[in-house]
């Protein structure tokens, strides 16, 4: 029953004219720059991060998170159609593009919104049941608690999530650092400001996402040859309807990819993009015939896609209720909202009830559209990926760098932004992937305030957490996840199940 | 010097920059934790972090290699860096317009007709959008 008045609420809250239009906007943008080559998501939320700032909360939040499941949704059609990977949507290009290739991509792009519809519905329906069930558990959470969850988090991000455990680890640190500068809140003293005053009240994390994605992405991309392989006129309404033959075959693999899926976002700082690489895995293990995998498996296509998206929808769990980011864009989310002084954690239910249960139902709103949206004009986003890439970003630096000034009208924020930009390219440019430094900056500043406060109440005795139950077992985990990552650095096994690595990008791989 | 070696003596060398500025800052007790304590703890991991890259330099996985190509490296940030110079100065329309035209001579071919077209059309737009939707206090055009 409360969960129907909650829902009441919510639809109340979604409904109104101001924040249906702010969801159409986000999940419109999103399917688009998730189509067009060359923006991933995360450069497309810190972009359009400035606006939300002038929204009002609740709208900001529904655009901003429309735009993150709209792009995990439009991701799909570049990677079956191109080849080019997104990180949500690195796994489908390894059977979408045969599929493509076969003369078959309407039908693969018809199953990847079938997948991606039925994922996200499922992802909803966890949220709406587990999100409050966890929220009035981790009211009982204290300081050691939380920075056992934030220590997992980040072993989780560091090793499972992205390439190289070491690397990742570095930014982590390097994005914990970066996020102390300021002025420190229990001493007053002004750390790493290097003598500039508008260094005083911290960096925000808009700047430091814009330049790292945003301007990095650019600069990468800018004066490159693209491909340009599709015609618009090749994806006709009649190619999109799959036999039943096809819809027997992925039946099972929908189901099991929306499983994983909706378990896996759950996880802290790497559920989202752990989801779709462990839903193709399993696919090929479970498979008769697994040699047709990377040929064209449309079970292949279905289960990531699925699992994607259910874990885009449940990874909102522990950001709302833990306030600890599934993924790097979660992370941004997170500061957009602390930034409007809203503190997700245990009590963000209960103090936002409209905010939550709003943000719940414009996701099943959000998803509606994108289905309405997707399919009739799937010409219309086939059509976009023929956008010159000259024409692009232009438009897109301007908002960046508007958008920049606009925040707080500093210009120091845009020589942020630009050397953000700067050290982004430099990081690619080495091998690092810079988006666990974003998690680290969003975790830092609160890991170093729950460490204090524990090692405060224990007078500076560190087994303090080790004595709490929960908290031990929570570093048991974090323990078990970094002793399995060394044994299979040492190992080096070529026969184990890579967990990392999406396919090769024909260009500049977006994030 | 390999790409791996180099992010290897980066790593170290930005956890010395943090380490030497943290120490400036008091370190405190673990029960009562100075403004030095964490940072020191992190620039310390930091460096140590980049010893192990160097050791481990040939053992890590590989970098997916990418060309370096200048124009678009000298001529966006130059772009950018003239939005900030004029946005106060000269006013947001004109910081926008330099910014076009610079970040259009990162493409091989620049192309003057694109430019206009792009100036005019992204100066209505921050005009439409920021001044009139957002009403934010920008200055237009500054003489």
């Amino acid at each position: 029953m409360e969960l129907v008045n909650n829902l009441a609420l919510g639809l109340h809250v979604a409904l109104t004219p101001q924040n249906l239009l702010y969801c159409f906007i986000g999940v419109t943008l999103g399917n688009l720059v998730g189509t067009i080559p060359g923006l991933g998501s995360l450069a497309a939320i810190s972009i359009l991060l400035p606006v939300t700032y002038f929204a009002p909360s609740t709208s900001g939040f529904i655009m901003l998170a429309g735009l993150y499941y709209g792009a995990v949704y439009g991701g799909a059609t570049s990677a079956i159609l191109l080849n080019i990977p997104h990180t949500a949507t690195s796994m489908v290009c390894l059977d979408g593009y045969p599929l493509a290739q076969k003369g078959r991509a309407g039908i693969a792009l018809f199953m990847t919104t079938i997948a991606s519809l039925c994922g996200s519905a499922v992802g909803i329906v966890v949220v709406a049941l587990l999100a409050p069930l966890l929220a009035s558990i981790a009211l009982e959470f204290e300081s050691p608690e939380y920075f056992a969850l934030m220590v997992l988090g980040l072993a989780g991000a560091a090793i499972l999530a992205y390439g190289s455990p070491m690397r990742s680890f570095g930014l982590m640190i390097l994005g914990m650092l970066l996020g102390m500068v300021g002025i420190d809140v229990n001493s007053g003293q002004p750390r790493f400001t290097f003598g500039v005053t508008s260094l005083m009240d911290g960096i925000n994390i808009g700047i430091v996402a814009i330049g790292l994605f945003g301007v990095a992405e650019v600069i990468l991309n800018a004066g490159r040859a693209r491909p340009r392989l599709m015609r618009a006129g090749e994806i006709t309404w009649r190619s999109l309807i799959p036999t039943a033959a096809d819809f027997k075959s992925a039946l099972p693999s929908l189901a099991r990819g929306i499983g994983l899926g909706s378990v896996l976002g759950i996880l802290p700082s790497a559920g989202t993009i752990l989801a779709p690489i462990v839903g193709y895995t399993v696919e090929k293990q479970v498979a008769r015939d697994p040699g047709r995998f990377g040929h064209g498996a449309l079970e292949g296509v279905v289960a990531p896609e699925a699992a994607a998206n259910a874990a885009a929808q449940t990874g909102f769990v522990p950001t709302l209720t833990l306030g600890i980011p599934t993924d790097p864009v979660m992370a941004v989310m997170l500061g957009a909202l602390m930034i409007k002084g809203i503190a997700p954690g245990p009590a963000f239910i209960g103090e936002h009830p409209d905010m939550f249960w709003g943000l719940v139902v414009s996701f099943v709103i959000g998803n509606a559209l994108l289905v309405i949206w997707h399919l009739p004009l799937i010409g219309l986003w086939v059509r976009l990926l023929t956008i010159p890439f000259e024409l692009l970003y232009p438009p897109v630096l301007v908002f960046v760098c508007v958008g920049a000034y606009a925040i707080r009208q500093s210009v120091t924020d845009v020589y942020l932004v630009l050397i953000f930009g700067v050290i982004g390219y430099g990081m690619r440019l080495l091998g690092f992937q810079p988006a666990p430094l974003l998690v680290g900056f969003i975790l830092g500043p609160l890991m170093e305030e729950h460490l204090r406060r524990s090692l405060s109440v224990a007078r500076g005795n560190p087994l303090i957490f080790v004595e709490k139950p929960i908290s031990c077992t929570i570093l048991c985990l974090a323990l078990l996840v970094f002793a399995w990552s060394i044994r299979r650095n040492v190992r080096r096994d070529p026969a184990a199940p890579r967990v990392t690595g999406p396919p090769e990008p024909t260009v500049a791989e977006p994030l | 010097m390999t790409r791996r070696g180099a992010g290897a003596i980066v790593t170290a060398a930005i956890g010395g920059l943090f380490l030497s500025q943290s120490l400036a800052y008091r370190f405190g007790t673990p029960s009562d934790m100075g403004p030095g304590f964490f940072p020191t703890v992190l620039s310390c991991a930091l460096i140590g972090l980049g010893i192990g890259l160097w050791l481990t330099r040939n053992a890590a996985d590989d970098v997916h290699a990418q060309p370096v190509l200048p124009r678009p490296l000298v001529m966006i940030p130059a772009g950018m860096l003239v939005f900030a110079l004029l946005v106060e100065r000269a006013g947001v329309i004109p910081a926008t317009t330099g910014l076009i035209v610079l970040s259009g001579f990162a493409e091989p071919r620049p192309s003057a007709l694109r430019m206009l077209a792009l100036a005019v059309g992204m100066g209505a737009f921050v005009y439409a959008v920021f001044i009139l939707l957002l009403h934010l206090p920008f200055a237009v055009v500054r003489f």
